[in-house]
């Protein structure tokens, strides 16, 4: 689990790296770049590029006859019934490529999500700080400390423990900017978790820690795991949701980058020879 | 694409990409109407409901120095106020320089003649008309549309047509906006997202709160605390799509720690955790009406008890100014600069919730606290409107002088029923204070003003105590112009239910009007149009001479006719006789909804203890300018000539005011 | 106005006439229908005039 994560956290920050603190436009610009073209090289060495186009060219044949044939009903029936065949079999020529690619896609966007879908905390604001034990403690009976590590970040209510959640949560508020942490002390463990308070745009923001070697650890991915036998589940902190923002439009960013990769794979399919 | 198409289209890209970023940082500022420097300019303070006696008395005692910098620069006098002083119709005299008799709004509320309803004066609700009805779903063909009812124009209007530009900030009774470039934000009478002129939710197990099954101006809900867990709905607006029009209603749910005073409260995507006797700060909420529609507003939660009765507070649900559902500014853009300027703000007409002191959902310190957050808002948009402010108009207006007054009169009065010696102890100093809030506004003012700037202080009205109600309906049975169909019902419904109109000669809806139930006119007019007049006089005189029992006094000092008050087209329209009260009486509570109580006089016993529904010398407002006026007892309606004639415009002659200047 | 006739149960009926009396009721016909009126009302809620009342009520001046 931890391999995977290291792979592809590695790789994403290797591709932002020289972005970072810059707009996030660029960074995500230059992100669905790489992955575009990469798409598009697995895309030509595995799907079938032939058959893709010998199917194309014939849809465009069927078009034609479609044009052609308009006022004869049983023609165009049946050439649109082609097409139809036609759309079934360019999908099976594509489906090997989508199930190679499918699955580092995903674990793309799940590290994407830590650069482009939360915001840092700017000051005076206020964030939930949820620690979920495992389910043989008792929140109401666990002994836990929580200890800011300066006077920037500001623990403001008693906890509030919820039985049926195994949750314990405190609001905190932001004072100054920076990066600050938590010292969660439970049992005889210490358990620190950031808080990112700093003001640089293009940044990685883990908002959740979760326990080593499980699924949850594939799907969050942001920092060192805890160990296995720490009576916590995870600790999380609600960071505010980042969008991109087009001209005073909000978008999440998932829709930019799905729209960028598909324009720059289109945009570059000739200079690399792929049919798609 | 050849290699140079290539090369461009990446340098497009990037280039998008710089302006995408680039965009992200342009703030959105509505246009600036009109001449970006005028020879004169003008701010205009209206502060609702100072009182000429409190200001006079704190300006001596050094306490107000910004209005004793003013006075010394030119006057201070008291403001002829309007037949009724009720705001609604008092700023509109301000607004278009005429009386009732001319804008025609009479009362905060109009009545239906045909069918006795009562409604709102200021706008109406029109072209909910026809729809398309499949299975459940209601689709409307034409939606429903807000109309001010207000006639004339308003004097940014007529600036405008002279590319004079005026910002008008919360303007009463400015709802729906008249149309116009000019930079404006509705004010009093615009409705929470319900429709109303505001309703509260509260949630709570307290058995004794519930015993009372109607509230004015909130809902109380009961919940139960189940496994340490609430679940409650809150309601919003009616669903115009769905059949029978049902209630939208937005889930959510409270956790409580078994012992801590803490809650943590989970509403639609979001979830946050207040201590024991905390505000939340604005929430934006959404409710669904059908897959593709949804009315954004916002509101704010109060944590008032967690143990041992749980009990949760939660404002009126204001129209989101980043999203409005109805039109709240002109240009539309306005409010949303606003929001996305200092994030949500209050957007309901008068946004303290008085009924939530009044019913104990809210206690004093509470109620204060809210105050502050509104009056706190208000100072923000002052200072951001004062400090681009170059030319033309800027009228700010502030409600929480009227508010305050209407809340703690009762501790300034020792003789008032709800008059508490450790809450005055406590809160008596809240009017004080409010006073010398405004007076650190104006101070900003005067220190922005060149020597181009006339400045004019105004408010609509004064206040007096409240301490005895008078039940008009009631007083109107025990004369005989009104009959009940079932005497023994009488104090129980509203609305005129119990009224046998085929008897009733005279009936009184709203804060200060009575009509006659005229032949003709009213759906089951009783009263000959010969009858009328001698029947007004009479009424009118009886009223005047009727006696508090209790105190001897009179409570009507005076009714006056239509016709002795009002000038212009719309008298016809007006109420046959306008009621002035004495100091120290008001309507009663429930009279203003048509209901008839079982007795004439009562004690005040709400914490409402401040009015002005007196008659208009009782309740005089406030005039300051930064220069000496031509007039020894200016009227509001003679405050809109003024500004023109600053502008050197010529007022339409439907104005009956006159210039001071 | 038409009447119809409504049966009760004696026990009961003789409690009405009672309270009718101490609360001052003309008749026990006129405490019945006055009770009953009263429950219907409040079950008529969701009646547009009622929720009109309540728009209006929002404002402060009134209750």
């Amino acid at each position: 689990m931890s391999i995977i994560n290291i792979f592809f956290g590695k790789l994403v920050e290797w591709i932002l790296f020289p972005f970072r603190g810059m707009s996030p436009w660029v960074g995500m610009i230059v992100l669905s770049l790489v992955t575009g073209i990469f798409m598009l090289l697995v895309f030509r060495l595995t799907s079938n590029q032939k058959g893709i186009k010998s199917i194309k060219n014939k849809i465009k044949a069927h078009i034609l006859e479609l044009r052609l044939f308009q006022d004869n009903l049983k023609i165009s029936l049946s050439s649109q019934g082609k097409i139809l065949k036609c759309n079934l079999k360019y999908i099976s020529c594509t489906m090997k490529p989508m199930l190679i690619m499918i699955i580092p896609l995903i674990l793309i966007l799940i590290q994407m999500n830590l650069w482009f879908g939360y915001k840092s905390f700017s000051p005076d604001q206020t964030a939930i700080l949820k620690v979920k034990l495992k389910d043989n403690y008792n929140p109401v009976e666990t002994d836990i400390i929580l200890i800011p590590s300066s006077s920037a970040i500001i623990v403001e209510t008693l906890p509030l423990r919820i039985e049926e959640e195994k949750e314990i949560d405190w609001r905190f508020s932001v004072k100054e900017n920076g990066v600050h942490h938590f010292d969660l002390k439970i049992g005889g463990w210490t358990i620190t978790k950031t808080v990112d308070a700093t003001t640089s745009h293009l940044r990685k923001i883990s908002t959740i820690k979760v326990r080593k070697n499980t699924l949850d650890q594939l799907f969050n991915p942001g920092e060192a795991p805890l160990l296995k036998d720490s009576p916590i589940k995870s600790i999380e902190l609600t960071y505010p949701n980042e969008s991109m923002n087009l001209f005073g439009w909000h978008i999440h960013w998932i829709i930019v980058y799905f729209a960028l990769s598909v324009i720059f794979g289109f945009a570059f399919k000739g200079l690399f020879g792929v049919e798609i | 694409m050849s290699k140079i198409k290539r090369r461009e289209f990446l340098k497009m890209g990037l280039a998008a990409g710089s302006m995408m970023a680039a965009g992200s940082s342009s703030d959105m500022i509505t246009r600036v109407f009109g001449k970006t420097d005028t020879p004169k300019k003008m701010i205009i303070l209206g502060f609702d409901g100072v009182d000429p006696h409190l200001l006079n008395m704190w300006m001596k005692a050094g306490k107000l120095p910004a209005f004793q910098k003013l006075q010394n620069q030119g006057t201070f006098t008291k403001l002829r106020t309007s037949l009724p002083p009720q705001s609604p119709v008092a700023w509109s005299n301000f607004i278009t320089g005429m009386n009732p008799g001319g804008h025609g709004i009479f009362d905060f509320m109009s009545r239906n003649p045909e069918d006795y309803s009562p409604d709102f004066s200021s706008a109406a609700i029109t072209g909910a008309g026809k729809s398309i009805t499949i299975g459940n779903l209601v689709l409307p063909l034409s939606s429903e549309k807000a109309v001010q009812q207000r006639s004339g124009k308003a004097f940014w209007q007529i600036l405008e047509d002279h590319d004079i530009p005026a910002t008008v900030f919360k303007m009463p009774g400015n709802y729906p906006p008249e149309e116009t470039d000019q930079r404006t934000i509705s004010g009093m009478n615009t409705p929470d997202v319900t429709g109303s002129y505001g309703i509260y939710n509260y949630y709570t197990t307290d058995y004794a709160d519930l015993q009372n099954s109607s509230y004015a101006g909130g809902n109380h809900h009961e919940v139960y605390v189940i496994g340490n867990r609430v679940d409650a709905k809150l309601p919003g607006p009616d669903n115009a799509f769905k059949k029978g029009a049902p209630k939208a209603t937005i889930d959510f749910k409270v956790f409580l720690d078994p012992v801590n005073p803490v809650a943590k409260i989970v509403i639609q995507d979001q979830e946050f955790i207040l201590n024991e006797k905390e505000w939340s700060g604005w929430k934006k909420i959404h409710f669904n009406l059908i897959p593709t529609q949804s009315i954004k507003g916002i509101c704010m939660f109060y944590l008032k008890q967690v143990r041992p009765e749980f009990e949760l507070y939660v404002s009126p649900i204001n129209v989101d100014p980043a999203d409005p559902a109805i039109p709240i500014s002109t240009p539309p853009n306005y409010s949303k600069e606003l929001a996305k300027r200092f994030g949500p703000f209050f957007t309901k007409g008068l946004p303290a919730d008085t009924h939530a002191l009044d019913n104990a959902a809210l206690d004093d310190e509470s109620f204060l606290e809210q105050e502050n957050m509104i009056f706190q808002e208000r100072q923000d948009m002052f200072e951001y409107e004062l400090a681009r402010f170059e030319s033309g108009v800027l009228f700010y207006y502030v409600s929480s002088t009227d508010q305050r007054q209407h809340m703690f009169w009762r501790l300034l009065d020792k003789s008032h029923p709800k008059y508490d010696e450790k809450l005055a102890r406590e809160f008596g100093s809240t009017i004080e204070n409010i006073y010398s809030r405004v007076d650190f506004l104006l101070d900003q003012a005067i220190q922005k003003a060149d020597k181009d700037t006339v400045i004019m202080v105004l408010s609509d009205h004064g206040f007096a105590s409240f301490r005895r109600s008078f039940n008009v309906n009631t007083w109107l049975k025990e004369a005989g112009y009104h009959k009940l169909i079932n005497d023994w019902k009488q104090g129980e419904d509203g609305l005129f239910m119990n009224t046998d109109w085929s008897r009733t000669k005279a009936y009184a809806y709203g804060l200060n009007s009575l009509f006659i139930n005229l032949k003709g006119r009213e759906g089951e007019g009783l009263v000959h149009p010969n009858e009328k007049e001698s029947l007004t006089r009479e009424i009118a005189r009886k009223l005047e001479a009727y006696k508090d029992p209790k105190t001897g006094e009179h409570p009507i000092l005076k009714a006056y006719t239509a016709q002795e008050a009002y000038q212009g087209p719309l008298v016809d329209q007006a109420p046959d006789i306008v009621l002035g009260y004495n100091r120290g009486y008001r309507v009663s509570w429930s009279s203003p909804m048509g209901s008839i109580s079982k007795n004439i006089m009562e004690d005040n016993e709400e914490k409402w203890s401040g009015d002005h529904m007196a008659s208009p010398e009782v309740v005089p407002g406030i005039l300051l300018m930064n220069q000496k006026i031509n007039n020894m007892s200016p009227a509001l309606y003679d405050l809109t000539p003024t500004i023109l004639k600053v502008f050197n415009i010529k007022p339409p002659s439907s104005m009956i005011g006159k210039s001071i200047i | 106005m038409a009447k119809v006739k409504v049966k009760l149960d004696k026990g009961l009926f003789e409690k009405v006439k009672k309270f009718a009396e101490l609360s001052g009721y003309s008749s026990p016909e006129e405490f019945i229908a006055h009770c009953l009126e009263k429950e219907i009302s409040s079950l008529e809620e969701a009646d547009s005039e009622e929720e009109m009342k309540k728009k209006l009520k929002g404002l402060g001046y009134i209750s």
